[in-house]
C-alpha cells in the first residue's frame, strides 16, 4: 500500500540463538548467489519491494526483490528480519 | 448484414428491463448494432447489464491462508453463506460486496472484468503481515502487526482500492511504473474512496478523503495512509516518518524506488479528483466518478501519463456533459490546481 520502512540488524548484538538462526537462514537462502534485482513477470500492484543488504566476512551484497518474484528459500530470511525489527 | 432499427431505443430499454431473457437478448442485439449507439458501450452499460448479468450476480469467496503464504488457502465463506465466527472473514466478504455493489449500481459494471468474474479474497495472509494487495487474480489481506497496523480488512476503502486494481487491469491496463503507475494507484484510491463514500451515503464535502483511516493502532500518529484532499499530511509518526506524498507537479518526485514513485506521485491526480468532486458538489460518484470511470474504461491506455489523463478526462467531461459545460470547466480547473 505504499509505505517505506527501514531497519537494520546486527548479528553481533543479537542473542546467540537468534544470531545462529540468522546465519542458517542466510546459508539456506543462498543469499550471496542471488541476482541484484528480481522482478515479477506481471504487474504486481501494492506488493512489497525489499532491498536487502548483508555485510559479512564474505563481502557485501545487496538485492532488490519484489515480493511477487520472491524465491521460496528467501521468504524465511525476510520473515526473520521483519519479525526481529518489529520486536526491537 | 446491415440491421435497421425501427423500434425506438426507449422501447428497447423497456424490453431489456421487463422482457424475458430471449427478448432481452434480441433487444440488446438491436441496440448495440444500430449506428447511433456504436462506440458508446459504456453509456449503454446501465441497460446492458440487465441483459448480460450472470444469474446470481456477485460471486464472492473468502479463503483463510492460516498465517501462511499459500494462495488461495482454505475456503472460509462463499456467496450466500451465513456469517462465520471470524470477523475478518466477514469484513473481507462484506467489503467485496460493497465494492461490487458500488461498481454495479453506479457504473453498471458487472464485477472486476465486467463479465461477472468471481471475487476471491484471502485473509490471514502471512505472519504479522502489514499489507494488502491484488495479485492479478484475487485480493489478499494481512492481519497487520498489531503494533502499527490493524488487519487490512478494517478499511473498506482499502478493499475497494485492491479490487479497483483488478478493474484497472481489465480496462486501461495502466503500466505499474512511473506516471502510468501513479495513475494506476490514483484510480485505485479514487474508486476505493468512492466505495466508502457510497456505502456511507456521503457527499463530497462530508467525506474525509483519507485512505485507510481505520488501519492504524490508536498509538500511531496517523489519520490514514494517504490523504487525497491534502497529500503529504496523512501521517507524521516517529516510526512511520512523515507522509511524503506531493499534491502538486512542482513537488513531483523523480525516483527509481517504488516502481518510480507510484505511491508517491499518485497524490497529484488524487488531489485533482478531490478538487473536481468538491467543485461539482453532491455525491462524488455521480459526476466526478463517472468522468473518471469513463476515462479509465474508454480512453486511457497502458502508457498514459498525467497529461494524457488531463486530456482524456476533459474530453470525457465534454462528451458526457457538453463542451464548455460547468463540469468540463471544473475538470480543467481541478487539474490546473495541481499544476497540470
Amino acid at each position: 500500500m505504499g509505505r517505506k520502512i527501514h531497519g537494520s540488524l546486527n548479528s553481533e548484538t543479537l542473542p546467540t540463538k537468534k544470531a545462529r538462526r540468522l546465519n542458517s537462514l542466510l546459508k539456506s537462502s543462498r543469499f550471496f548467489e542471488l541476482p541484484v534485482r528480481l522482478e515479477p513477470h506481471l504487474p504486481a500492484p501494492d506488493r512489497f519491494i525489499y532491498r536487502l543488504t548483508i555485510e559479512s566476512d564474505q563481502g557485501t551484497h545487496t538485492i532488490e526483490v519484489s515480493e511477487a518474484a520472491l524465491p521460496e528459500d528467501l521468504r524465511p530470511l525476510l520473515d526473520f528480519i521483519t519479525q526481529s525489527l518489529l520486536l526491537k | 448484414m446491415p440491421r435497421f432499427c425501427i423500434v425506438p431505443p426507449y422501447i428497447l430499454r423497456a424490453i431489456l428491463q421487463n422482457g424475458d431473457r430471449s427478448q432481452q437478448a434480441l433487444a440488446w442485439a438491436t441496440l448495440t448494432e444500430s449506428e447511433q449507439v456504436r462506440g458508446q458501450r459504456r453509456i449503454l452499460a446501465p441497460i446492458a447489464t440487465l441483459a448480460t448479468l450472470a444469474p446470481g450476480g456477485k460471486r464472492r469467496s473468502v479463503y483463510d491462508a492460516r498465517r501462511k503464504y499459500d494462495l488461495p488457502g482454505r475456503l472460509a465463506r462463499s456467496e450466500g453463506s451465513p456469517k462465520v465466527k471470524d470477523a475478518i472473514v466477514n469484513e473481507a466478504y462484506d467489503g467485496a460486496g460493497a465494492t461490487y455493489d458500488m461498481f454495479m449500481k453506479v457504473f453498471a459494471r458487472n464485477s472486476i472484468d465486467d463479465r461477472g468474474m468471481r471475487i476471491d479474497s484471502t485473509v490471514h495472509y502471512g505472519v504479522n503481515y502489514d499489507n494488502a494487495f491484488w495479485n492479478g487474480q484475487q485480493m489478499v489481506y494481512g492481519d497487520g502487526d498489531g503494533r502499527i497496523f490493524r488487519p487490512f480488512t478494517k478499511a473498506l476503502d482499502v478493499i475497494g482500492h485492491e479490487l479497483a486494481h483488478g478493474v484497472i487491469q481489465h480496462e486501461a491496463g495502466l503500466n505499474y511504473r512511473g506516471q502510468s503507475g501513479a495513475l494506476n494507484e490514483s484510480f485505485a484510491d479514487v474508486f476505493g474512496s468512492l466505495v466508502k463514500q457510497y456505502k456511507r451515503g456521503q457527499a463530497a464535502d462530508q467525506a474525509d478523503w483519507l485512505v485507510g483511516a481505520e488501519l492504524f493502532m490508536p498509538s500511531v500518529q496517523a489519520k490514514g495512509i494517504r490523504s487525497m484532499k491534502e497529500p503529504g499530511t496523512a501521517y507524521d509518526d516517529p516510526i512511520l516518518g512523515k507522509d511524503p506524498q506531493p499534491g502538486h507537479m512542482d513537488d513531483y518526485i523523480d525516483t527509481t524506488e517504488d516502481n518510480g514513485g507510484v505511491h508517491l506521485n499518485s497524490g497529484i491526480p488524487n488531489r485533482a479528483f478531490y478538487g473536481l468532486a468538491v467543485r461539482l458538489r453532491g455525491k462524488a460518484w455521480e459526476k466526478a466518478g463517472r468522468i473518471w470511470y469513463m476515462s479509465l474504461a474508454e480512453k486511457l491506455r497502458p502508457d498514459s501519463n498525467f497529461r494524457d489523463a488531463v486530456t482524456m478526462t476533459v474530453t470525457v467531461a465534454g462528451e458526457l456533459y457538453g463542451i464548455n459545460s460547468p463540469e468540463q470547466k471544473a475538470v480543467r480547473e481541478a487539474w490546473s490546481e495541481v499544476g497540470l
